[in-house]
């Protein structure tokens, strides 16, 4: 390893290396930032222009594109409650109320500085402890990954404490919202209300713009206010929030990072998992988890510290075996294999100089990130400034866009406004449409995962129970889940007890 | 929106939800069938739940209501109840609902044009036809002044940005 890292380095400081990872920044926080376009279809349209480059270059510049389109989708959620990629939907529930308190400078810098830390975490993990990490995320199978979503969908009983039936019952319709299409399992055909397009199913992107954007668009016409938020900039911001995250949220940083880390390693289980598994984390070991979704720096750090530190999770089978930890993985995974590079733990030695200057530039892309998206913040914080009628307007021109890019599917326009009105007439009667959107998420692996559960059963005349119950992680994973669930309950028992002995001291 | 009332329309709607998804559920069969059936009776027994449970409320709070506006003095605590049982976001802001028709109506006729007339010229008309309904009227301006202002140069961007630099398609329609 040592013999590569200096070459690696002076490759990275190359004007033209340079200049790929700054472009590559700024254009990926662009396609992240827009509501509709992901990561995933950032790097695959740059995987063409790679094939004139040389492949260190091509790598540096796919995966300066994966960081920022991660980091770029706080942006939207913040400013307009629209996740630009799914990866920041867990960002939305504090983002948007603190751009609604009129701290919009000061959430997009936790999330600049959030993300650049989890990258950089997720890149360690990656440069030091690439293999024996891959060995054990191949022990994830389809009782692990099971019980790793459902331990995901426990979120619902911390989102929603005071209102946890409504939440559940949110979280199931999202499930079966996920149920239309071809049966994962057994390749049936369900609930397509007898239209032919719903056989492919509802995409998760265009659910999720339809429940957090073209809902909120509803909300800030009718709420005849002129402005979003006041948009306050203040010159301190990006001191005081580095010094916050850095006294305060240290161990918040650290433990979001590591999750986010381990969630990347595992394949199908992206960024979207990683920042929902985090942010129900920060809030359970929260002292104050009351003021989680009022608007709290924690809740961004913990969701954009994960979802860049998928990155380096994700790059990890990717390099070291051959297993894309995630739809981008994959696309870089299939560029490599194009530039005629064979991943797997030979790529560390037969071409140790690629591979130790790719995983150098994510450090460097990390650390370019902070100037980068610093300067884009003063852009993006100024859009406030526009009139409420013209960002909703314009949320709604871009929802359609993006959604119609996802599969050129006019079907996908028609999810963004059923959805939308779902979300905004159910929020007004407390359905919850954060557990909605988990429910979509993850009720495909739930799927999934039972279904292979069942033919492991079915294979080794174990018995369902045998079968989800066998190996450590399921046993700790199960642990997790009962943790989750339970300590919701107890806090809220005890809160209520504590407010009817405060009640019974006034009277 | 009382509580009560937000229990017992949130239960309808989960009944009715469940009910969509279940009148399709007979056609399927064997291991396709079980996880949507859990799912569907998860929802319409919640729905039973929250509808119950919206009823009692509505009369307990009526009750309650009844029996503490009898005496002068309770009226001041029968108004903190009705509070207490409203969503303290309707207190704060109030809705308007005509300008939520206005743009669900533009919305909803924009997917219609999107394929027909294609999906630049059809946002621009949007944009603009619907701040002619939704914009500020107060300012000096015109409206449609105002409109262009912001739509067209918007439009120009979008088209550069998506069709331009990242080739993604859009609806093309007979127009553009």
């Amino acid at each position: 390893m040592n013999e590569f890292i200096l070459p690696a380095i002076l490759n990275l400081f190359e004007p033209m290396n340079f200049f790929l990872m700054i472009a590559g920044l700024v254009g990926g926080i662009i396609v992240g930032a827009l509501p509709g376009l992901t990561a995933t279809m950032g790097v695959a349209l740059m995987v063409p222009i790679t094939f004139a480059m040389n492949p260190i270059s091509g790598l540096i510049m796919l995966g300066a594109i994966y960081v920022g389109a991660i980091y770029g989708g706080a942006n939207s959620a913040i400013l307009i409650c629209t996740p630009g990629t799914p990866s920041s939907v867990a960002t939305t529930f504090d983002g948007w109320p603190m751009c609604q308190n009129g701290k919009a400078d000061d959430a997009l810098h936790v999330s600049l500085i959030s993300s650049a830390f989890g990258g950089i975490i997720g890149t360690f993990f990656l440069l030091f402890f690439a293999a024996a990490l891959a060995r054990f995320a191949l022990r994830f199978g389809g009782p692990e990954n099971f019980w790793l979503c459902l331990f995901g969908l426990s979120t619902i009983a911390v989102m929603s404490v005071d209102n946890m039936g409504k939440g559940i019952i949110s979280g199931a319709i999202g499930i079966l919202v996920a149920t239309i299409g071809l049966d994962p399992n057994t390749g049936s055909i369900r609930f397509t209300f007898g239209t032919y397009s719903l056989i492919q199913g509802i995409s998760v992107i265009p659910c999720m713009i339809g429940l957090f954007s073209f809902s909120q668009v509803l909300y800030l016409i009718g709420s005849k206010r002129e402005y979003i938020a006041k948009c306050s900039t203040s010159s301190g911001s990006f001191m005081y929030v580095t010094k916050y995250l850095f006294t305060k949220c240290k161990v918040l940083l650290m433990r979001s990072s590591i999750i986010g880390t381990i969630v990347g390693m595992l394949p199908g289980a992206g960024g979207e998992i990683a920042s929902i598994i985090t942010y129900n984390e920060a809030k359970r070991w929260d002292k104050n988890p009351e003021r989680y979704g009022k608007g709290c720096i924690e809740g961004v750090a913990a969701s954009e510290s994960a979802n860049n530190a998928v990155i380096g999770g994700a790059l990890i089978p990717m390099l070291t075996l051959g297993i894309p930890g995630s739809a981008v993985a994959a696309v870089i995974l299939g560029a490599l294999m194009a530039h005629g590079i064979q991943p797997g733990f030979k790529i560390f030695t037969a071409s140790g100089e690629l591979a130790y200057t790719f995983i150098m530039s994510q450090f460097l892309v990390c650390l370019l990130m902070l100037p980068v998206g610093y300067i884009l913040c003063k852009f993006m914080a100024r859009l406030l400034n526009l009139q409420l009628t013209y960002i909703a307007l314009s949320i709604v021109v871009l929802s359609y866009i993006g959604a119609y890019a996802i599969a050129n599917s006019i079907i996908d326009v028609w999810i963004v406004v059923i959805f939308g009105f779902v979300g905004y007439f159910g929020g007004r009667i407390g359905m919850d449409t954060g557990a909605m959107a988990l429910g979509v998420i993850l009720g495909p692996m739930i799927e999934e995962n039972l279904g292979k559960c069942v033919d492991l059963a079915n294979a080794h005349n174990y018995g369902i129970y045998g079968v989800m119950t066998e190996g450590v992680i399921s046993k700790i994973l199960i642990f997790a889940l009962m943790l989750s669930i339970v300590t919701p309950l107890y806090v809220g028992i005890t809160r209520g007890r504590r407010n009817a002995k405060k009640g019974a001291r006034h009277a | 929106m009382r509580k009560s009332k937000q229990d017992f329309w949130a239960g309808i709607s989960f009944i009715l939800i469940g009910a969509a998804f279940g009148v399709q559920y007979d056609e399927l069969t064997g291991v396709s069938r079980i996880f949507p059936e859990i799912l569907i009776s998860i929802i319409i027994l919640g729905g039973i739940y929250f509808v119950i449970k919206g009823l009692v409320q509505n009369y307990l709070e009526k009750k309650l209501t009844q029996s503490l506006s009898s005496s002068p003095q309770e009226t001041k605590k029968s108004d903190e109840i009705k509070e207490n049982c409203c969503v303290a976001e309707d207190a704060v802001e109030s809705i308007s609902w005509s300008r939520i028709l206005i743009i669900s109506i533009f919305a909803v006729l924009l997917v219609f044009s999107l394929e027909y007339i294609g999906f630049f010229v059809s946002s621009l008309a949007f944009v603009v036809i619907s701040y002619l309904f939704l914009g500020d009227k107060s300012l000096q301006r015109s409206l449609l002044v105002r409109s262009l202002i912001f739509a067209v140069p918007f439009i120009i961007i979008v088209w550069i940005l998506f069709v331009k630099l990242l080739h993604v398609p859009t609806p093309a329609g007979i127009l553009f």
